[in-house]
């Protein structure tokens, strides 16, 4: 298992605790600090104090869902953004990267993969260093 | 020259003309009666001539011989007259009659010739008519009581058939015959009476006879014979009136105004000619016409009567009245008792009765000619009018059964005129006797048959005309009616009209938008380059409907748009697919939302059986566990959402169709609970039944009605706290069954309530509380309610607990009562 050089901070915002619960299993183990949102407005009041490095946003969720949420977002902050979602047409994908989303899983995901994408976020192929990360600071 | 000379070469001259009239139809056509007739002729024209002889004779002996001839031409005259009446009767003769006949005439001839003075005892010059007059012999007895005995003889034959004839034909041909002999028993009586002797009665009666025979003989119909002196009588009287004027004015010039010199005379003769030829005949044409009319109905002006009915072809379109009106006019104007028109009915070919006249109870709507009849198919052959005399004469129509006899007879047909167009006979014009008796003449069939024509042509008009009105009537009841919008534009794309469904489909109505570029009604869209509008402008084909989306009334609507050119503009076929487009919206909508519930568990057991392959110890063998329980959980879960799912689509494509049948709820209720127990047990939760003893059955589906309570119960048992408790009940108000189903668990939020029946909806208290769910449970329950008749009721508090109340209409038997009525019903029984 790769180990990140320090601990990159990824939330994951899913109505469904036994998801939340995985990737917080599977990227903890991997030395990444996970946070936990159950929607929408749970996420953007979690997002204040504390800005997470890579968003794992679920994409149907009751009431504010992911695309919504990833607008809001969009508003104050240009961090990575990965949708999860259990639709996958092709205007589902679009309307997500419309509402300014970076990249998109389809569940059912593996955890694998989940890893794989948010640490591509963290990490770009050019760069040598830790602290080029593509996401822009908190405000 | 005298008196009797005259009448004598009259008779001649009659005799003469008939005797040319019969030779005219010709020696090969004759039959029996036809030649006994001719010789008849022959025999009254010798004895005419020798009565000629009579009155020019100036000495005894001359006028002698003469009254031989005249004896003899007599006698065969008589004989000739009984074969002739014979053959005319068809009666056989004996040969002893024959013989005796001729027998009888020799003898009488013989004496005659042998002893002219037995015949005729004396003669004596008569100065006041300058003939001799003659004094019958002794033996003039003999041969007159024989030949009396004869035209007796002949009346009584003639009598006795005109008694036992039902034909109208035949009695009055018998009647002719039977005019005509007492004419001749006239005449002969009057030769008894001297005084009478001077006048020439015999003379006329038998040239009366011989011109009645003609007619009974050659002519096929006959006017009756009182018909026919009736009109002699009546027509005498201005020819009468005329001569007593004549000769009062002469007389009145001769004694008054002492005319007495010839010269005088002749000229007041000529002036009076004169006056006569200019006045006094127009005068009694007309009075004769105004006879015509009043009494005898056949003067009639065809020249008018065409010229107004050709108008009226040429002016009226509708069918029913044209045939009634040229019918109408027909009958007033050729004065005759009925007349009918028989059209040809499209399917059958039949020729239907369509408007008649002159029936007193009217002819029954069925009567028709079948197009297979003979006469029928006469008509098409001749192309010319028929009477009905020849469809009794003609050998053709000798194989007609009775019933085709009848069909025209109940017309009371005289003459069948064709209707032709292009050799195809589209109707019959049927017209009824005359009312003066007379048969069609020949010029009448011709004007008539010209009426036929034109009525031909306008029946062909009218029928076009109706066939295209309905035809109109048809296109616009279907534009009306169908659900398609239907616009039409001029050639400048402007709305020209548009049907009720267009009117429903772009919401606005036909009067607002008459007139106006289409453009501005729906939007400058659908005269764009790429509109459908546009292809049909530029190539002037139809375009097949397509998908558009038009602005309606500031509204979007979707819609097919099909486009035909016409000749004058365009057509625009709408179908509104708005509502078409919304379902298949919700129906991608639930394929997504299904998609995205069974991914859902989906991701749940790939996450876990990941995270159980790669990061959980091996050893730590409470997580293993506790991960496996997930997995189990969620394929529960799928397993749960497969079965609702399928439920759901059975319930939805069978909706309405499930049989009924009394169904005890209650025994439902019990089976269910009795699955749930295991579940209730895990999650700790009890359940208490109330159910009264007796309660009455529903109309409804077991498996439905089982669908429906097990997932109100799994829900109530889901949503209990551990250690709670769920209470069912089912009670009986009033014509319903309610059904309770109550648990005190996390209860439901408002904002939840107005969604809970919709597909796929959980509810943010249980996702929160991390119960899981299909979003389809309560929908299930729904749909099997309302296919029930009956509603479903929450009744919900955050927190302290939700109640769903089913209620369920009864078919008002408790199960017992049903239970004995299914007992009374009686076996079904079946007849072989």
């Amino acid at each position: 298992m790769d180990q990140v050089p320090r601990p990159w901070i990824v939330m994951i915002v899913d109505d469904d605790a036994l998801i939340r619960r995985a990737v917080t299993i599977y990227l903890g183990n991997r030395n990444y600090e996970v946070m936990g949102a159950v929607n929408g407005s749970d996420c953007l009041a979690k997002l204040s104090p504390k800005m997470p490095d890579v968003i794992l946003l679920d994409v149907m969720m009751p009431g504010m869902d992911g695309r919504e949420t990833c607008r809001r977002i969009r508003e104050f902050s240009e961090v990575p953004i990965i949708l999860l979602t259990a639709r996958a047409q092709e205007t589902d994908r679009a309307q997500g990267i419309a509402a300014g989303a970076n990249g998109y899983i389809t569940k059912p995901m593996s955890l694998k993969e989940v890893e794989v994408r948010v640490r591509a976020f963290l990490e770009p192929p050019a760069s040598n260093g830790s602290t080029d990360t593509p996401a822009s600071t908190p405000p | 020259m005298n008196i009797a000379a005259l009448v004598s070469l009259t008779g001649l001259a009659c005799y003469g003309w008939l005797t040319v009239l019969v030779l005219r139809y010709g020696w090969r056509r004759m039959e029996e009666v036809h030649r006994l007739f001719l010789a008849y002729l022959v025999l009254m024209a010798i004895w005419q001539g020798a009565a000629l002889g009579v009155s020019l004779a100036h000495t005894e002996d001359a006028t002698r011989t003469w009254y031989t001839v005249m004896s003899i031409a007599l006698f065969s005259q008589f004989l000739i007259y009984g074969a002739l009446v014979r053959a005319f009767l068809n009666v056989r003769t004996a040969k002893w009659i024959i013989r005796l006949g001729w027998a009888v005439w020799a003898t009488s001839s013989f004496i005659a010739l042998a002893n002219p003075q037995a015949l005729i005892a004396k003669l004596t010059w008569s100065a006041q008519s300058e003939i001799y007059i003659p004094e019958f012999g002794t033996l003039a007895l003999f041969p007159g009581v024989f030949y009396l005995a004869v035209l007796i003889d002949c009346g009584v034959l003639l009598y006795r058939k005109y008694g036992t004839t039902d034909t109208a034909m035949e009695r009055s041909r018998l009647r002719y015959l039977l005019a005509g002999l007492a004419a001749v028993l006239i005449g002969i009586v009057s030769q008894l009476f001297p005084l009478l002797r001077v006048y020439p009665i015999d003379v006329v009666a038998n040239i009366i006879n011989a011109g009645l025979i003609a007619y009974a003989i050659f002519r096929y119909q006959l006017p009756s014979v009182t018909l026919v002196i009736r009109k002699g009588l009546l027509y005498s009287i201005p020819t009468l009136a005329l001569s007593a004027g004549y000769f009062l004015t002469i007389s009145l010039a001769i004694n008054l105004l002492h005319v007495s010199l010839g010269g005088q005379v002749f000229l007041l003769s000529m002036l009076l000619a004169v006056g006569a030829a200019l006045v006094a005949e127009p005068a009694r044409c007309r009075l004769q016409r105004v006879v015509d009319r009043l009494f005898f109905r056949e003067s009639y002006n065809s020249d008018a009567m065409l010229q107004r009915l050709s108008r009226t072809t040429a002016t009226i379109l509708d069918l029913d009245r044209l045939t009634e009106m040229i019918l109408d006019d027909i009958q007033k104007t050729m004065h005759l008792s009925s007349g009918s028109f028989l059209i040809k009915q499209s399917p059958t070919g039949d020729y239907v009765v369509r408007a008649q006249t002159g029936f007193h109870n009217g002819l029954e709507d069925h009567w028709r000619l079948s197009s297979d009849h003979p006469i029928v198919a006469w008509l098409i052959r001749e192309q010319a009018s028929l009477a009905a005399y020849e469809v009794d004469l003609n050998p053709e129509f000798k194989a007609l059964w009775t019933r085709e006899r009848e069909e025209p007879g109940a017309l009371d047909v005289a003459l069948f005129v064709p209707l032709l167009i292009r050799n195809d006979l589209i109707g019959i014009l049927c017209l009824g006797p005359k009312l003066s008796e007379l048969p069609y003449a020949a010029n009448e069939q011709l004007v008539l048959s010209t009426l036929a024509n034109q009525t031909a042509v306008a029946i062909e008009n009218a029928s076009l005309f109706s066939e295209s009105v309905t035809e109109k009537k048809r296109t616009s009841t279907i534009i009306e009616q169908t659900s398609a919008g239907i616009i039409l534009l001029d050639s400048n794309l402007r709305v020209a009209s548009l049907n009720p469904a267009a009117e429903a489909i772009i919401g606005l109505r036909a009067a607002q938008i008459q007139g106006k570029p289409l453009s501005s009604v729906l939007g400058p869209g659908i005269t764009g380059r790429d509109s459908s509008l546009w292809q049909a402008v530029a190539t002037g084909q139809r375009v097949a409907p397509r998908e558009e989306t038009l602005v309606c009334n500031d509204r979007l609507c979707d819609v097919l748009l099909g486009i035909a050119p016409l000749k004058d503009g365009y057509l625009l076929s709408l179908a509104d697919i708005t509502q078409v487009k919304a379902a298949d919206r919700f129906k991608s909508d639930i394929v997504s939302n299904v998609s995205h519930e069974f991914r859902t568990p989906l991701a749940i057991i790939k996450a876990y059986a990941e995270l159980l392959i790669d990061e959980v110890d091996a050893d730590d063998v409470a997580l293993r566990r506790e991960f496996l329980s997930v997995i189990d959980s969620e394929t529960n879960r799928l397993a749960d959402l497969v079965s609702n799912l399928l439920d759901l689509a059975r319930l939805e494509a069978r909706r309405g169709v499930e049989e009924m049948a009394p169904v005890a709820m209650t025994k439902i209720v019990d089976e269910v609970i009795a699955e749930a127990r295991f579940e209730a047990a895990t999650r700790e939760v009890t359940i208490d039944t109330e159910m009264a003893a007796a309660l009455p059955t529903v109309m409804g589906n077991k498996s439905l009605l089982a669908i429906m309570f097990r997932n109100l119960l799994g829900n109530a048992i889901k949503f209990s706290r551990p250690g709670g408790r769920v209470e069912v009940s089912v009670e009986h108000a009033g014509s319903s069954l309610l059904i309770k189903v109550t648990d005190h668990g996390i209860g439901i939020s408002e904002a939840d309530l107005p969604h809970l029946f919709e597909r796929f909806y959980r509810s943010t208290t249980a996702q929160e509380a991390g119960i899981r769910g299909t979003g389809i449970g309560l929908v299930l329950v729904k749909q099997a309610v309302e296919a029930h008749h009956g509603s479903i009721n929450v009744d919900s508090h955050l927190g302290s607990g939700t109640c769903f109340t089913v209620t369920l209409p009864t078919n008002g038997a408790t199960p017992e009562a049903a239970a004995h009525i299914v007992e009374l019903l009686p076996e079904p029984e079946f007849a072989l």
